[in-house]
């Protein structure tokens, strides 16, 4: 990888700026026991009530990710009762993963009791009709692993509707919903392609991946 | 045919007559007027003994009526109206020529083949009763049956879907279900379709879930976006007009999908939509004026057009009457007829016969296609059927 003309390389970075973007990396995605070791192995100072938030978070993920979604809404509204009645449309992606589950599980009239009392009233907003069709169409299969919705039922789909959960609850504690680690490579990203467009190099747009590997 | 003029015609007739209506009417209540107030003071003198000088009064009321001038006042408008009147009548004879012989030319037509037309048409139409009794005038029953056949069981599916009821058109898309999807026709689904939508209407929402799985799943991956709404329309039972599929509850809905099949049952029949009879008259009445223009001005040139293979003067129809492609051949610049019809050459460019015969010098050399540098033999020309 060419040195950028700017020469960075001589900026000192603070040992403790570094230990605090992986700390709330850690802590954002809730990885308790990283958390703690790497206070432990690092000294580095913890902050105040995180774990037991950071504790109801990893529930409320872990139950997203499963496709709990009920169990996760219920533990959601413990935490901070207003955070899904101000969020729509997250509301509408944890009903939406619960009806997955039950079709998955092949329970297609509970599915479409489910559907027809709590995703009903959604589709009076023009924005949540394709969604709710696309979900809708997959009672339209014996086995909907093999509808062209398969990607609904997948991990990736739960993920995502996990993580936009968990984003939520962090805004509504007032911490950031996107950690530290996430901007900075974003802004590096940003700034190099920047940097390479202003130099005017003919070569190839500047990869993370590449810069990652060098 | 053009009706517009003729209609513009008439309106202007309508309008002058009531604008003479209504000016006549003002002239005679002027009239009214003026003698009412000389009666009332004729009436007056009367009661009060009073001298009065009759004469007087009647030339002051003749004045009046010279002032008033009903005559020229309703005189102009009448005069409007008769010549607004004798021009529709012109125009209505200009349009409806009674004499239509100049347009046409007699042809020997074999009757058999007329009669067929003609009771194909009943058929068609589902004028059955008709039919048969034509049929047996003409002496020909024993084929009334064969040509019947076919279009009784399209019209007891049509009369079916009528009365909302899809059985029969099911049994018949299940049965043609392969040949339907040959020609690339999706009123199976639509079927199905409205199927689901009645059983949904009927509100067994379990029952109509089945429904889909059985018969609309097949079409997901081709006709996904239909199958979306349709599936969301579970989520509406027992309140689907008030639903956003309201539209598919539509009776127009029923309307289309009789006429949707009534077009793909005539297509597997090899047969067209309209019936060929219906299809000619159409095609006529819009041919009929630009000929009986050109033979009222080409009045000499009758004998001439006898003979001809094709018509005097080009005739525009419009694209429902376009059935075939139609072939000008880039060397002569003329279209091609079945005397001259178009020819496949080896390289796989068209001309036309006798441009091929002329650059092979009647298929006596091999000659360059004007397009590519392919040598051709005229014997390995093939004719092209549109």
């Amino acid at each position: 990888m060419d040195l950028d003309p700017r020469q960075y390389e001589n900026l000192a970075v603070n040992d403790n700026d570094i230990h605090n973007i992986v700390l709330s990396y850690l802590i954002h995605n809730c990885y308790k026991e990283s958390v703690e070791s790497f206070i432990a192995c690092t000294g580095a100072k913890q902050p105040t009530d995180y774990l037991e938030d950071m504790d109801k978070r990893k529930r409320i993920f872990h139950f997203a990710l499963e496709g709990n979604a009920l169990k996760a809404i219920e533990l959601t509204e413990q935490l901070a009762k207003d955070i899904l009645e101000n969020n729509k449309d997250l509301q509408f992606d944890l009903l939406s993963l619960h009806f997955v589950e039950l079709v998955c599980s092949r329970k297609c009239t509970e599915a479409l009791e489910f559907a027809q009392t709590k995703l009903g009233p959604f589709g009076k907003e023009p924005k949540y009709m394709e969604k709710l069709e696309d979900f809708m169409a997959l009672l339209a299969y014996k086995e909907p692993e093999k509808s062209p919705m398969f990607h609904l039922l997948s991990l990736e789909y739960r993920q995502q509707v996990a993580d936009s959960l968990n984003r939520a609850i962090l805004a509504h504690l007032n911490l950031p919903s996107y950690t530290a680690m996430e901007r900075l490579i974003q802004q590096a990203t940003v700034v190099r392609q920047c940097l390479s467009q202003e130099a005017g190099k003919d070569g190839p747009p500047f990869s993370l991946k590449d810069f990652l590997k060098s | 045919m053009e009706l517009s003029t003729i209609k513009d015609a008439f309106d202007r007739v309508t309008k002058k007559q009531k604008l003479s209506c209504s000016k006549t009417q003002e002239a005679i209540d002027q009239i009214r007027q003026e003698i009412e107030s000389v009666l009332d003071t004729l009436q007056s003198a009367n009661n009060t003994d009073h001298e009065l000088d009759y004469k007087t009064v009647l030339n002051e009321l003749k004045a009046s009526f010279l002032l008033i001038a009903p005559l020229s006042q309703m005189e102009g408008t009448q005069k409007e109206l008769n010549v607004a009147l004798t021009k529709y009548g012109k125009l209505l004879e200009k349009h409806f020529n009674p004499d239509i012989s100049k347009a046409y030319r007699n042809i020997d037509i074999d009757r058999h083949t007329l009669n067929q037309i003609i009771a194909n048409h009943f058929y068609h139409q589902g004028l059955f009763e008709i039919g048969d009794h034509f049929m047996s005038v003409v002496g020909e029953p024993e084929s009334a049956a064969i040509m019947k056949f076919p279009f009784v069981e399209m019209y007891q599916i049509l009369e079916a879907m009528q009365n909302q009821n899809l059985e029969p058109a099911l049994n018949w898309a299940s049965t043609n279900g392969d040949k339907l999807a040959q020609s690339g026709s999706d009123i199976v689904l639509k079927l199905h379709s409205m199927q689901f939508v009645k059983v949904l209407q009927n509100g067994s929402r379990e029952e109509a879930l089945h429904y889909a799985r059985m018969h609309l799943s097949p079409f997901a991956t081709s006709h996904m976006t239909d199958i979306q709404k349709l599936m969301g329309c579970l989520l509406w039972t027992g309140k689907l007009d008030r639903s956003p599929y309201h539209a598919l509850l539509s009776p127009s809905n029923w309307d289309k999908l009789a006429e949707e099949l009534k077009r793909q049952f005539c297509n597997l029949l090899g047969q067209s939509y309209n019936s060929p009879l219906s299809v000619t008259v159409a095609a006529g009445v819009q041919v009929l004026p630009p000929l009986l223009k050109f033979m009222n001005v080409m009045a000499g040139k009758k004998n001439e057009w006898q003979s001809m293979n094709q018509l005097p003067v080009p005739v525009e129809l419009d694209r429902e009457f376009q059935f075939h492609s139609i072939f000008v051949c880039p060397v002569s610049k003329e279209q091609a007829t079945e005397d001259n019809p178009p020819m496949l050459m080896s390289c796989g460019h068209v001309l036309c016969k006798q441009s091929i015969l002329k650059m092979s010098k009647n298929s006596t050399k091999v000659f360059k296609c004007p397009y590519c540098p392919f040598d051709i033999d005229a014997a390995q020309c093939k004719q092209l059927y549109f």
